[in-house]
């Protein structure tokens, strides 16, 4: 059995010379499709973005309630080069300077420290000098690299055609011999079509847990925040019996931008940037929430079913120095079902979060309200979303229950075909 | 408790009483709209139930060039919901909706592009086609005095509620929340909160929904409330938002294919086209829902009680991607059959179409008239209602566990790579599944997003 090689993510926060914010921005947009197709000749690369955080005051930040974003320092503009990758940082560095390298040059030119044109040993060192660690990382479908998600897309497609053309002989036969005999057949045409029938070993990134059992590990901090959450609450309750609460407002010109960008695509990409509210309470429940999530989110790669979201692929929050946290995304199917998945199901978790950044709709407790109000959580996520024009996927068409399920497919052929595990192809194979 | 003596009639009902409607589609020119919209605004149809019944109807609705006509200012146009601003032939919208290739805005009758633009509609029911013209004639005299480019669009409800193809239609439609609850409440289709209609009432998430507003303005007629503070107008409050899409109909084409296909699928069975149909439907021609155990569901006279659960948990009976599935997948969704009926809940639309065109009678040969559906809906959420049914549902390449295929009868979208060039539609039974090929006979042919103020707001608008 091959041993499956384990998924990471790398985020890199390179810094931005002085006054080349707009000319990056400009750069992206009009070299995304040169540089994307490149990116396609990266083998490691299942998801990958270069995005532009600008630059902001503290004080821009600020809420209605007129409390302050964390304001340590002034938030820099960045470029985040964020990628979701098979095996080794290395190796995964050195494909992506083989594959966009030289076409690179423009963008980490305008980025400090950067002295070009450089290789593949300085790019290395670069981006190694500028990582920073997710503070919770998802992955849906843990130990498939990029080119088993697509082998494994062809032969679905491969069965598919098998049974189209051998309908009158298949029909009559039982669900067992149908799939023997796919099985049979795809086994020969295996090796020149493009995918194999093997067992793949799966490298998961934590233990399977429980909900109840991650959140009792955290009993008291939990109980501890919520109580904290209360006084705060009651005190912003005082304080905004003199203050008008005005929601923050969507940019027209950036929604209008990642609306154009999202609209139509099957799998798609999520950047925002939250700003940490000012005060030790909220950070400290802020790093208590991401390591709750870190925990629900190794534990959920199992199922593919993150706090019942079955659509991300990968997803991970980054906390900068700044105050800033990042939230990367990488979804099926629409932003608005995206959301709804958000509010509907992941609601608690995700107040849990955000609550404790600047902006977020009204929260209870920490964890209630918030991302409940539909309207108010969609207005602010995205007043605080990204444009993401350099966005890759290496299987845009892929939803992550197809790439489980094609995997599952591929596991049950791999081996001696029984009677569930022949019921289970054709049950899988809906279309 | 609605108010329903400002919400437009159309919102509260589908008006059977009258069954010929005709479709004025508006383009305002010069600055006749004010005046215009003043002058109809004591005949439109409000929703007390009285009005609603008469024999005559009208109700108006305006898009967002309309509205701009109508000298409502920037900044409140802002406060309409992006894609209305955009409106329906947008290539944003386009893309969302599917509406490319031979469904794109450019080949539409009207809406599609500047020359067809549509400013307002006004929608007219009568029981009769002589009752029709005669409040035509009235309001065509009204058009030509305030100088608005106008065309129409006729359609009615046919007297055996069958659409051209032949199945029934409109069974399910919206029930509202509140009011009496029944005893025997259809535990597959959840009443839906009023606010997912009408803007101004709580909704499926138990909110207000958003709603646009306007400059405080003084009228001689009764202007909607003031809101923020006094600082604004309340423009939705009791409005609607409705989606309006003609859709063309190839009925002998469709006839030819399921035939074809019907024949090869069950060969032995001389009602192989009705079969192979209904499969692409998920209901029979009756209306009677395929996912219903048929030993159990016998005696139940009510065709919209049924779920894809209980009955049809091996989907041995219907498929998938069947059009009345995709369009309402009610406990279908996922692994959670209640789960399911909740979500569905916030994704809802009432419907409002009528066909247009003469039927073709069976086996009759192509008479190359123009026929179809003048589809109609209403919903207080664009984005969440109408688009997301469109996008993530109709036109949704994985939904419910498939992976490459369209809704049967209205998907369209650009081609995937993984469809290797050619559209299927599967049948999933106990064994494998059979996927056959499929072919496309309803072509979009026009549309607008409109917005359908409430008596209030209308004043408003037409206050000079």
């Amino acid at each position: 059995m091959p041993s499956g090689v384990r998924q990471q993510a790398l985020t890199a926060l390179l810094p931005v010379r002085h006054g080349q914010a707009p000319a990056l921005d400009a750069w992206l947009v009009a070299e995304a499709p040169a540089i994307t197709a490149r990116l396609a000749f990266v083998p490691s690369l299942h998801f990958g973005r270069f995005v532009l955080l600008p630059g902001a005051d503290a004080d821009a930040d600020a809420d209605a309630s007129g409390q302050a974003g964390a304001g340590m320092q002034r938030a820099l503009p960045l470029v985040a080069l964020e990628t979701s990758f098979d095996g080794e940082l290395a190796t995964h560095l050195d494909e992506l300077w083989a594959a966009a390298g030289v076409a690179l040059e423009p963008l980490l030119g305008r980025c400090e420290g950067w002295s070009g044109p450089g290789d593949a040993a300085a790019f290395g060192r670069y981006v190694r000098a500028h990582l920073r660690e997710s503070a919770a990382f998802f992955a849906a479908h843990p130990g498939l690299t990029v080119g088993r998600v697509q082998a494994d897309a062809r032969l679905r497609r491969a069965l598919g055609r098998y049974l189209d053309g051998h309908r009158p002989a298949l029909e009559p036969l039982e669900p067992l011999e149908i799939v023997r005999r796919a099985q049979a057949a795809l086994s020969v045409a295996a090796p020149d079509a493009g995918f194999e029938l093997v067992a793949v070993e799966r490298v998961l990134t934590g233990a399977p847990k429980s909900v109840v059992r991650v959140l009792l590990g955290h009993a008291l901090s939990l109980v501890f925040t919520v109580l904290l959450a209360l006084i705060y609450d009651l005190s912003d309750l005082l304080s905004g019996l003199w203050r008008d609460a005005a929601p923050s407002a969507p940019n027209p010109a950036l929604v209008a931008r990642a609306g154009r960008e999202e609209a139509g695509r099957l799998v798609n990409g999520l950047t925002h940037v939250a700003v940490l509210k000012a005060g030790s309470f909220r950070r400290g429940a802020l790093r208590l929430a991401l390591r709750i999530t870190d925990e629900l989110a190794r534990a959920a790669s199992f199922s593919g079913d993150l706090g019942g979201i079955q659509s991300i692929h990968f997803a991970r929050w980054v906390l900068l120095s700044d105050g800033r946290l990042v939230f990367f995304s990488n979804y099926d199917g629409s932003w608005e079902a995206y959301l709804g998945d958000f509010i509907e199901r992941a609601s608690r978790a995700l107040t849990m979060i955000w609550s404790n950044t600047v902006g977020f709709p009204p929260t209870f407790a920490w964890v209630l309200g918030g991302a409940r109000d539909e309207a108010g959580f969609k207005r602010w996520t995205r007043a605080r979303q990204l444009p993401t024009p350099l966005w890759y996927s290496a299987y845009p068409e892929l939803s992550v229950a197809e790439v489980r399920k094609n995997a599952e497919i591929r596991e049950i052929l791999a081996r001696e075909v029984d009677e569930a595990g022949a019921r289970r192809v054709l049950e899988v194979l809906r279309d | 408790m609605l108010e329903r003596a400002d919400i437009q009639g159309l919102v509260l009902s589908g008006y059977a009483k009258a069954p010929r409607a005709r479709c004025f589609l508006i383009r305002f020119a010069g600055d006749g709209a004010k005046p215009w919209l003043g002058r109809i605004l004591p005949r439109v149809t409000t929703g007390t139930r009285r009005e609603r019944g008469a024999k005559a109807q009208l109700n108006v609705a305006l898009s967002a060039t309309g509205l701009r006509a109508l000298g409502l200012p920037e900044s409140s146009l802002v406060t309409f919901p992006r894609e209305f601003v955009q409106g329906m032939a947008d290539p944003e919208r386009s893309l969302v909706l599917g509406d490319v290739g031979s469904q794109a805005p450019e080949r539409w009758e009207f809406g599609g592009t500047e020359r067809t633009r549509v400013d307002a509609v006004l929608l007219t029911y009568a029981t009769d086609d002589a009752e029709l013209d005669e409040l035509s004639a009235e309001l065509e005299e009204d058009f030509e005095r305030f100088g608005l480019e106008v065309s129409e669009e006729d359609s009615y409800l046919p007297v055996d509620r069958r659409e051209h193809f032949g199945f029934r239609d409109g069974i399910s439609n919206v029930r509202l929340a509140g009011g009496f609850r029944l005893r025997n409440e259809n535990p597959f289709d959840l009443r839906v909160p009023p606010g997912e209609f009408v803007l101004g009432y709580l909704n499926a998430y138990g909110r207000f929904p958003e709603s646009p507003r306007g400059p405080v303005r003084q009228g001689t007629r009764r202007m909607p409330r003031l809101t923020d503070a006094r600082r604004a107008m309340d423009l939705g409050e009791n409005g609607s938002f409705l989606v309006l899409r003609k859709l063309a109909q190839d009925v002998s084409g469709f006839r030819g294919y399921v035939a074809r296909e019907g024949s090869t699928v069950f060969p032995q069975d001389p009602r192989g086209a009705e079969r192979f149909a209904s499969l692409l439907v998920g209901r029979t021609p009756d209306g009677v829902p395929l996912a219903r155990d048929p030993l159990l569901g016998r005696g139940t006279s009510d065709l919209n009680r049924f779920g894809y659960r209980e009955g049809d948990e091996l989907t041995t009976r219907c498929p998938f991607g069947a059009h009345v599935r995709r369009a309402n997948p009610r406990d279908g969704l996922g692994d959670d059959p209640a789960e399911s009926l909740r979500h569905v809940r916030g994704h809802r639309l009432i419907r409002r179409g009528r066909l247009y065109g003469p039927p073709l009678a069976p086996g009759a040969a192509d008479d190359r008239q123009a026929r179809g559906i003048l589809f109609l809906a209403l919903c207080a959420n664009l984005r969440r209602q109408f688009e997301f049914v469109q996008e993530t549902w109709l036109n949704g390449a994985k939904f419910s566990g498939l992976t490459h295929e369209r809704d049967p009868l209205v998907g369209s979208g650009r081609p995937l790579e993984s469809s290797d060039g050619r559209e299927t539609f599967s049948l999933q039974g106990e064994g494998m599944r059979r996927s056959c090929s499929l072919e496309r006979f309803v072509t979009m042919r026009g549309g607008a997003y409109l917005f359908l103020p409430g008596l209030r707001g209308l004043s408003y608008l037409a206050e000079p």
